[in-house]
């Protein structure tokens, strides 16, 4: 009986010891971040689930960066404007918001994060992904995210089967693919609105010419010299092989018809299904983004047996090919007030609960791929190594396949000049070798023209050309 | 080339496919005030578990030996759902996108071995689109499917619950300490009603009615506002003392119904809020032409002949018309109609439209609907559609259990506000912000829930709804192209009556048929 008062006086000790814990700890426990990213839509429907799903009793406050319906392009002025009213910690980027920071260095380093954390940040990601991120010079990085976008080789392995000819496989290079096209092209038992290749996006033969330039690192001028280096054995030899696969009809060239609506170009489903050779079957090969296969698999309408390789290769590199992009990358401002719980965000989304979740989501979660290399494991899914399995050309330095070589006017011109002489082969007029020798002439008095016209300009607008 | 490739990217990218349909400009903000909601629930669990645990240590001195047992007992216990080994749920609901975007993908991303699988909806077996199959189909799928959680009309949830095919769910309420003291009351109310007290599912949306008026036009005729819970004769009588009202040369309308209306669908939207129907309870004779009808209809014909009901001729077009010029015609939102009775969608309308066409925030307030004099002050259209029940048979009732339960949370309604499809409210209200705390007029609607159930048995009975569509399409065709004070309400009736005859009559005999064509 002694022990009663004893216990009653211990239990209302521990509940004021509670109690007093409880308001002690209340207050500087809940944990706040100020996140900035893209629309309102974007946001909604891949971050802030995954957010308030990992940091359920955080006060996360969201700034869009872009409207509604419309693009925001920032500048030093403005993004440093943007910074100093809303006062981000957590920043979700896109390549040009990331550059402009970057340049600015306004950014922190996160391998520096990574090792005062002793997390291994990287580890687990694909390398293609790091390579994109850490640039020619592999530099540390500044941002990271959580998902990529990249290419491979589509085949319909019904028209190969039919046709008896092999699959294509790993690792080839343009040249091997464009041969393979060749032979299906070439095939007298093909069907007659079949084609060996079809890739969308390409409105000519200049195009393709580009992407395969892209691919072996060729280019055609230099915008800082002048120099036109398309008199090359190297666009010798690829020169005639694009024209002799156009002349021969293996390659086709497609755009969808658009809608015009002030200065943007809306390609509604419709158009999109128009011109998506493969999936209606009439393609051998194609080489497309990952949205395909995304696309292929969800499509009830898909009435082929199909199979995935990797994106064309380098031919003096077999491991690398294609190009990658990443569309929403994290990163902590210099000046984050709340640094520690944005890195903390940040670690989160490129772990692998993150990833796995991510692989059980299916087209819900967007698109692209997680830039876990795991990924194609936890999809149990063996379509999804190829984008895995081979490292970009490009890089966040050089993003764009279609990035301009020369001044002014010059891409344009130098363009329809290569399309004007692989017609002339294409309708017998010209042979290859004599459309590719006028070529180098006559892309030097281009360069010359716009080179010419940049110097006008510069004379009477001096100020635009910084 | 870069230019267009940046465009095609935006444009996938705003719109990816399989995202539901949703568009981005459904998509609405997050609110602060369920932020705030779960802020404060979780401070109370919080000091509740530090009072428990200051218990438990006492205690723990003198049992410790039986504290013992349990705490080991804690520790074996495995979580429901594992982190590391797949779980699948089949899912039984009308679109499996719409449900990956609604549910599955926060759930998936609260638990990432979790994965779907769907087995197929009845309803897509339907033969007309939107017509209801009746409960047999449910009842076999539910029978040799393998479902874990499945969507089921609430008209059906009485004989499926009693057949013993739907688990009841409130021992796992109880257990996990759930409540549904935060729900709509009248959805709670309807939902126990149809497991006579128990709960077999959660229903995560619903629809109410209200009556919005314009404060500044009765403030400037002079003519009092209207009131919560009216009568459709007061209301009537309001409007009509609007007759001959223009404002800047054009006619003022007492009352309206939206931007797209005709006498019909207005007759049809009032006999429902009023409890009229068009066959009795037992499916065995028509009501189409009955005094109540009759006097109904007289009463908007003589509204739209005298014009105090909005009597404009309704924008027609072919082809896809953007929503904005819709909202153009609409007499309330530009502000010419006194009072304009709708759903809880009209909300999305006035924040789309209203500022833009003159209808300011401060000029526009809305009321719980109007009835008749025997069901005065409740909402005789409220609608619970549906709800999410975990079948008996299910394998992984359990798992099926922590996905109903997060459909609960408060944070699951703002999700639900933001990839809104428009024409329902969550049962756990969503956030102030979105229309600016005027949903809350439907969220304390007073319902009789045993009416209601009543009306949505009839109205998922393929019979019943077949009827309706018939009597609707005939009062439709007879009336659409007549003038002001053409409408002859007699002959009318007498015509709808013989519709409404005939569909029995077919689909009585139908039944009689395949009855007899049986093995």
């Amino acid at each position: 009986m002694k022990r009663l008062p004893f216990l009653l006086a211990l239990a209302m000790l521990l509940a004021a010891a509670a109690g007093c814990t409880q308001r002690t700890s209340e207050a500087p426990e809940r944990k706040a971040l100020t996140v900035a990213c893209c629309q309102n839509y974007t946001y909604d429907s891949q971050f802030r689930d995954f957010i308030e799903a990992g940091f359920p009793d955080w006060d996360v406050k969201f700034v869009p960066m872009q409207p509604d319906n419309d693009y925001k392009a920032y500048d030093d002025k403005t993004m440093a404007e943007f910074l100093d009213r809303e006062k981000p910690d957590l920043l979700i980027l896109n390549v040009p918001d990331f550059k402009l920071l970057r340049e600015a260095d306004k950014l922190q380093n996160l391998d520096e994060w990574a090792d005062k954390k002793k997390t291994k940040l990287t580890e687990t990601v694909t390398q293609g992904v790091l390579d994109f991120l850490r640039g020619d010079d592999n530099s540390p990085l500044y941002a990271i995210g959580p998902s990529f976008h990249a290419e491979a080789l589509y085949y319909n392995k019904n028209i190969f089967d039919r046709l008896g000819i092999p699959y294509p496989t790993d690792g080839m290079n343009w040249e091997q693919t464009i041969a393979l096209a060749d032979r299906v092209m070439q095939d007298k038992r093909r069907a007659k609105d079949e084609i060996g290749l079809h890739i969308p996006w390409l409105k000519g033969p200049f195009d393709l010419l580009q992407r395969i330039a892209g691919t072996e690192g060729l280019t055609y001028a230099n915008a800082k010299t002048g120099a036109v280096t398309f008199d090359s054995p190297a666009w010798e030899r690829l020169f005639g092989q694009v024209a002799a696969a156009y002349k021969r009809g293996t390659f086709k060239a497609s755009w969808p018809k658009g809608r015009e609506s002030g200065e943007t170009t809306y390609y509604d489903q419709e158009a999109m299904e128009s011109v998506a050779l493969f999936a209606q079957g009439k393609a051998a090969i194609t080489v497309d983004s990952n949205n395909l296969l995304t696309n292929l698999k969800s499509a009830s309408k898909i009435k082929f047996e199909w199979g995935v390789a990797t994106v064309p290769a380098r031919s003096s590199d077999p491991a690398r090919g294609g190009e990658i992009q990443l569309y929403e990358m994290l990163a902590i401002p210099a000046g984050a007030a709340h640094a520690e719980e944005a890195w903390e965000v940040l670690a989160y989304f490129m772990s692998e609960r993150v990833g796995k979740a991510k692989a059980g989501l299916g087209s819900m979660g967007g698109l692209e791929l997680s830039v876990q290399k795991d990924y194609p494991e936890w999809k149990q899914d063996a379509d999804y190594k190829p984008f895995y399995a081979i490292r970009p050309t490009n890089t966040m330095d050089r993003f764009y396949y279609g990035a301009s070589q020369g001044p002014g006017s010059f891409d344009a011109s130098f363009a329809e000049l290569v399309n004007g002489h692989i017609r002339k082969v294409v309708e017998g007029k010209e042979t290859s070798n004599a459309a590719f020798k006028a070529i180098q002439s006559e892309a030097e008095m281009l360069m010359k023209r716009a080179q010419a016209e940049e110097k006008a300009k510069g004379g009477s607008d001096t100020g635009a050309s910084g | 080339m870069k230019g267009d490739r940046d465009r095609w990217d935006h444009t996938l990218s705003d719109l990816p496919l399989g995202s539901g349909g949703f568009g981005s400009h459904t998509m609405k903000k997050v609110k602060e005030r369920i932020k705030m909601l779960e802020r404060r629930a979780r401070r109370r669990r919080r000091i509740a578990a530090a009072s428990v645990a200051s218990l438990a240590i006492a205690g723990a001195l003198v049992f410790r030996g039986e504290l013992a047992n349990l705490l080991k007992h804690d520790e074996a216990a495995k979580p429901v759902i594992s982190d590391t080994e797949t779980t699948t749920l089949n899912i039984m609901f009308w679109e499996n996108n719409t449900f990956m975007t609604l549910y599955g993908q926060p759930f998936i991303i609260r638990h990432p071995s979790v994965r779907f699988e769907y087995s197929e909806y009845p309803e897509s077996g339907a033969p007309v689109a939107g017509m209801p199959v009746g409960i047999e189909k449910y009842r076999e799928n539910l029978i040799k499917n393998h479902a874990d959680l499945v969507q089921v009309p609430l008209a059906y949830v009485p004989e499926l619950s009693a057949e013993g095919l739907l688990k009841p769910l409130d021992t796992w309420m109880k257990r996990d300490k759930q409540t549904d003291e935060g729900w709509s009351e009248a959805v709670r109310q309807t939902v126990r009603e149809a497991g006579s007290g128990q709960l077999y599912g959660y229903a995560p949306e619903f629809s109410g009615n209200a009556l919005y008026y314009n404060r500044k036009l009765f403030k400037e005729n002079g003519i009092p506002e209207p009131t919560d819970s009216m009568t459709w004769d007061e209301v009537m009588n309001l409007a009509a003392r609007f007759e001959g009202l223009k404002k800047d040369e054009k006619p003022i309308y007492g009352l309206s119904f939206g931007y797209y209306s005709d006498i019909a669908s207005e007759a049809l939207a009032i006999g429902d809020s009023l409890g009229l129907r068009f066959a009795d309870a037992k499916l065995g004779q028509a009501t189409a032409d009955t005094p109540a009808w009759s006097d109904l209809w007289t009463k908007l014909a003589g509204g739209h002949r005298a014009g105090w009901i909005n009597n404009a001729p309704n924008l027609e077009w072919e082809g896809s018309i953007e929503m904005k010029e819709l909202y153009k015609g609409d007499p309330f939102l530009n502000g010419r109609s006194a009072m304009v009775y709708a759903s809880n969608s009209y909300l999305t309308n006035i924040a789309q439209a209203g500022a833009g066409l003159g209808l300011g925030d401060g000029d526009w307030a809305v009321l719980s609907p109007p009835a008749g004099n025997e069901n005065r002050g409740t909402d005789g259209a409220f609608e619970v559609p549906y709800v999410f029940a975990i079948p008996a048979k299910s394998a992984n009732a359990d798992a099926a259990w922590e996905l109903v339960k997060y459909m609960m949370t408060p944070s699951q309604s703002n999700r639900y506000i933001r990839f809104s499809h428009g024409s329902f409210l969550p049962t756990v209200a969503a956030d102030e912000s979105t229309d600016g705390g005027r949903s809350s007029v439907f969220y304390r609607a007073s319902v009789d829930s045993t009416y209601l159930l009543d009306v949505s048995k009839r109205n998922s009975d393929p019979v019943y709804s077949n009827l309706v569509a018939a009597v609707r399409t005939e009062a439709y065709n007879r009336t659409h192209n007549l003038g002001d004070g053409e409408l002859d309400v007699p002959g009318l009736l007498k015509a709808l009556q013989t519709k409404a005859v005939q569909s029995l009559a077919a689909k009585t005999d139908g039944k009689a048929e395949s009855q007899g064509a049986a093995p």
